[in-house]
């Protein structure tokens, strides 16, 4: 009798089950009920940001619905390509620059309407390094939100520099002899083990940007014509700038890279006193850490060449899926959020990203980013020396699973510098098919 | 046959060595945990610093609050979901399993050896190769964003087909011949006498499979995208972003995610303990 | 046997015929359809995928073959049989995945029942309150969730700020910081620390599983034979020896099978503490599948690569098994 009330227990939560996932219908277009569903990878600042300006657009659009759903990174990109055989994915879907091209050469990604904005008109509207991975085959399939950059300054703390009477950076870093100084003494070791880094750069996208944009600024040019080159003179010089900054103690590679005090969590934690990361992780730590966020400048690093160039990804966007039924609305909304020069500098307050909309990198836009985000300042003036870097098969497999580990094998003592370069050459090189 | 006077000294001197070697072992079982769940009570400041500390400095229940009172978590309905899912799982993947593996180890037919390495393989399969065709499945029946998308599938388990043949194999024939004879149909000898033979088997496999399912992530996450369908698991993950790490928050939601199957361990581990030897017949 | 029991007997044996039958085809045929279905289906699919260039960012032809995914035949098979140095990086890393993987099993196994198995016949050798509270401590890091092991060894394997350094800093008297899953220089008989570390996290966890296997075995060794044993004055070595290790032969070779099954599987833990590093030292292979599956579109390689592994995880049971067979039934 009581197995028979269980299983009929049971039974009513099963029916139940079946009623609580309410899919998505595929709504009518037109004046009735539109529901645009956006897929985003977590980070609680970015999805604020979405939410204010959706709730902003709802306002403009009452028959609009806009829901959000929100993967941890890896789990999205699984998602992603789990749904997308199948149809089931959302109408927005945030992407990274670079995964861009792979989804659109798939027919997974509308092409963007002329009538929200041209080609051309993107090319003069927004930033170079940015819309860079959005354009694919000479068609456009999203837009960018912000400008990705993790080469070009550093996080600073210029507590600890004071403390360790570290100077050069009060009038800028003239060389990079500036900057060792610097960093050698805002060291801390203890007993032979490092426990504070100088300069931490080595986490994976900190090494692999660093390595393409210092190999820019000496002259070289890694990717031409379909071509990955790096075993050259440039390459040399780029390995031993890096590997110069290990030697004189600025960080130790075998207790700071991407793995292990990762170089967002280090700097916090003031375990690194200078640290090579984007804007975006200071609203991202600040507000756990204020008194460090309070005592933190960005700092701009030293070019080795005569313009401070600099490789840049092409950042997180917005891009419409072609399966969508709602493709109008949802180009509507993308365009609100993305196109429009005061919400997309609103996007960029709340997630602390730098804009990649031009018209945001001066006059009223840029004064509030400014005087959000102090330490913007030095930056809005270098990114139209960003250059994108470069259409790859694979950008992610060239850099997370080629540049970062060879060169951090390199800098950790395991292997010469000509090997470094010639192995970083030769997979890249046999990934381009 | 009594213990005779002289069976005790082998026996304390015994008694006192298995503990000589249990209690270390397992508090070095333990430590990992505790230091898992006293992380869950220290600020994020105090997790990152160096040296670690064991025992919270500043103890603090912020975490906690956090996870439990963060408006985008609805614990509640992650609860009750990933509560269905579990239960609806373990039911029928001990029936499946109960019954095919008797079945297996009692009975012979055309086939049988093929059809038992054949499920015995599938445990051998990594999942990603199977996870695109089998979410094209789902998203053709209209079972994505449901629960029954995950309950569906998951009525058998090659696992447990093997585990309970195992266990079945020990049940003695007589007493199934026995009750042939006295006229029982199949069905009724499954249910009124292997099944009550297989008790401590069926106990600790439905516990084990109640854990899996609970503790499941990367597949309900893929199928269930929507809120309100959403799974527990995914709060172990919420407040780490690509790499920005919080570990205490992290820890505290791992404690209360494990914490319903710690329950269910505790109320079968009892009838573990009273159950009956799967040797069905004593002496 | 009086003739009243012969008609009966006759009776029932015709009768359990196709009673028997009626309950064979009523029960087996449907987990077939519900297999073929659910597991067969995809799981053809899967092995197709290895001979074709499948990315599922590309869509493709009939159920995604085709068209944007070309077909490649044996290809992918055959790059793995190059052992150049100058081989693509996945092919590199697939011969680097079946060594640490192999090496990985080989180290679980033989350790997990070393500790299981005498564990499990302490745990039952002793009163029965405490009983519980052994079984239970023992069994409850299975049931932590993957995610929170792998954070948790992490951290406890920390350079810095993790327990295992502070405790040997203690001993030291100086702060000890080695890297014992980032660096790629130490290894132990040849054998990368790195994979240790993940063995011991990986055992920790795991071994609830065989220790709950063995002592349901071993409550069914008849409390006879383990009397007669006592009386005839065998102390708990000889009894472990002698009596509870052939009895539960069947267990122990299920368990061996169940183990290494498992050991191949490894993915959660290696992800999240090392991700296949430091410089590939960790680099098991269901991580390699998923890497070049979703990360890097490579998955008809990732598919060809789940087959070998597949084949390969098979024969090792089979070999298990054949080893051991005369004791796989009792």
């Amino acid at each position: 009798m009581k197995r028979y009330l269980f299983v009929l227990v049971m039974a009513s939560l099963l029916l139940s089950a079946c009623g609580g996932g309410a899919a998505t219908e595929a709504p009518v277009g037109g004046d009735e009920k539109a529901t645009i569903r956006v897929w985003t990878h977590q980070n609680d600042s970015f999805n604020a940001g979405y939410e204010a300006l959706a709730e902003k657009y709802k306002q403009a659009h009452p028959n609009v619905e806009i829901v959000f759903e929100t993967f941890d990174y890896d789990t999205y990109i699984q998602t992603l390509q789990t749904a997308l055989p199948a149809k089931t994915e959302a109408d927005v879907l945030q992407m990274f620059g670079s995964w861009v091209c792979s989804y659109a050469e798939g027919g997974n990604l509308a092409e963007m309407p002329a009538s929200v904005i041209s080609l051309d008109d993107a090319n003069t509207k927004l930033l170079g390094a940015p819309i860079g991975g959005y354009i694919c085959d000479s068609k456009l399939y999203g837009v960018p939100q912000e400008f990705n950059i993790e080469y070009g300054a550093v996080l600073f703390n210029t507590r600890i520099a004071e403390e360790v009477g570290a100077t050069n950076y009060t009038d800028g870093w003239a060389n990079w002899d500036d900057v060792i100084e610097d960093g050698k003494k805002m060291a801390a070791v203890q007993d032979g083990v490092m426990t504070r880094a100088g300069l931490n750069f080595t986490g994976s996208d900190g090494i692999a940007t660093m390595f393409h944009s210092v190999y820019l600024q000496y002259g070289g040019q890694y990717l031409k014509d379909g071509v990955y080159t790096v075993n050259t003179a440039e390459g040399v010089k780029t390995l031993e700038l890096m590997k110069r900054l290990v030697d004189e103690g600025l960080v130790d590679p075998l207790l700071y890279n991407d793995e292990e005090n990762w170089v967002g969590d280090s700097y916090f934690a003031e375990t690194s006193a200078i640290g090579l990361v984007g804007p975006w992780a200071i609203p991202e730590y600040s507000g756990d850490y204020a008194e460090v966020a309070a005592v933190t400048i960005y700092q701009p690093l030293p070019s080795v060449g005569s313009e401070p160039t600099f490789a840049a990804a092409s950042g997180w966007g917005l891009t419409v899926s072609a399966n969508s039924k709602v493709q109008d609305a949802a180009w509507d909304f993308v365009n609100f959020v993305t196109l429009d020069a005061g919400n997309a500098v609103e996007w960029n307050l709340a997630s602390g990203t730098l804009p990649a909309l031009k018209e945001n990198i001066s006059g009223a836009n840029a004064d509030a980013l400014v005087a959000e985000f102090p330490y913007f300042e030095p930056f809005l003036g270098i990114l139209e020396h960003g250059q994108y870097e470069g259409q790859f098969p694979d950008r992610d497999f060239v850099w997370y699973e080629v540049a970062y580990p060879t060169v951090l094998n390199f800098l950790q003592g395991n292997a010469t510098l000509e090997e470094t370069l010639q192995t970083i050459e030769s997979e890249v090189q046999g990934s381009f098919k | 046959m009594t213990a005779s006077p002289v069976s005790r000294k082998p026996l304390t001197f015994r008694i006192n060595l298995a503990y000589f070697i249990l209690v270390p072992a397992s508090l070095i079982a333990l430590l990992p945990f505790a230091w898992m769940i006293l992380s869950s009570f220290k600020t994020l400041k105090e997790i990152r610093q160096i040296p670690p500390t064991f025992v919270p400095q500043e103890f603090t229940l912020d975490n906690y609050i956090k996870v439990l009172d963060d408006p985008d978590l609805p614990l509640g309905i992650f609860y009750r979901n990933s509560a269905i899912i579990a239960f609806a799982n373990v039911i029928q993947v001990l029936f499946t399993s109960s019954l095919f593996g008797y079945i297996f180890a009692k009975f012979e037919f055309k086939g049988k050896r093929v059809l038992f390495w054949f499920i015995l393989s599938l445990m051998m399969i990594p999942h990603q190769m199977t996870m695109i065709p089998g979410y094209l499945i789902l998203a053709r029946l209209g079972l994505i964003n449901n629960l029954l998308g995950l309950i569906i599938p998951a009525a058998v388990d090659a696992f447990g087909i093997f585990l309970f043949r195992q266990f079945a194999q020990s049940i003695p024939n007589e007493l199934l011949d026995a009750a042939r004879v006295d006229g029982a149909g199949e069905f009724y000898i499954y249910r009124r006498i292997v099944l009550p033979q297989l008790g401590p088997a069926l106990a600790t496999f439905g516990m084990l499979t109640f854990m899996f399912n609970w503790n499941a992530y990367l597949w309900p996450l893929i199928v269930l995208t929507e809120k309100n369908v959403r799974t527990l698991p995914i709060i172990l993950t919420w407040f780490s972003n690509q790499q920005v790490d919080k570990t205490n928050l992290t820890m505290a939601a791992s404690v209360l995610v494990i914490l319903p199957v710690l329950f269910v361990f505790l109320l079968v581990q009892k009838w573990i303990v009273e159950g009956i030897t799967f040797s069905g017949l004593k002496g | 046997m009086t003739n009243a029991t012969q008609t009966r007997w006759r009776r029932f044996f015709r009768g359990r015929d196709s009673a028997e039958k009626q309950f064979l085809a009523g029960t087996i045929s449907p987990l077939v359809f519900y297999m073929a279905f659910w597991t067969v289906f995809p799981l053809l699919w899967g092995i197709a995928l290895a001979f074709f260039n499948y990315s599922p960012r590309q869509t493709g032809g009939f159920l995604g073959f085709g068209e944007g995914n070309e077909f490649v035949g044996l290809q992918n098979f055959q790059n793995m049989f190059n052992f150049s140095p100058e081989a693509p990086l996945e092919v590199q890393q697939f011969h680097i995945g079946i060594r640490v993987t192999l090496l990985f099993a080989a180290l679980i196994v033989p350790l997990n029942l070393l500790i299981t198995l005498p564990l499990a016949f302490l745990i039952e050798s002793i009163n029965d309150k405490v009983k519980g509270i052994f079984r239970t401590i023992f069994f409850l890091p299975v049931l932590a969730p993957s995610v929170g092991v792998a954070i948790m060894w992490g951290f406890i394997f920390h350079p810095q700020r993790g327990l295992l350094n502070a405790v040997l800093g203690e001993f030291a008297g100086k702060l000890i910081g080695i890297a014992w899953l980032r660096d790629s220089s130490l290894t132990v008989w040849g054998i990368p620390v790195a994979l240790f570390a993940i063995v011991v996290a990986y055992l920790w966890q795991d071994m609830g599983y065989n220790l709950i296997i063995f002592i349901a075995a071993l409550q069914g060794i008849p409390q006879g034979i383990k009397d007669a044993a006592r009386i005839d004055g065998a102390n708990w070595l000889q009894m472990f020896a002698r009596i509870v290790v052939p009895l539960l032969m069947p267990t122990i070779l299920l368990a061996a099978v169940l183990t290494m099954i498992s050991a191949f599987q490894v993915f959660d833990i290696v992800q999240v503490m090392t991700d296949g590093g430091p410089d590939d030292q960790t680099q098991v292979l269901l991580l390699n599948i998923y890497s070049y599956a979703f990360r890097y579109q490579k998955m008809g390689w990732a598919a060809a690569v789940s087959i070998v592994m597949f084949l390969l995880v098979f024969s090792i049971s089979l070999v298990q098994t054949r080893l051991l067979r005369t004791e796989w039934e009792y």
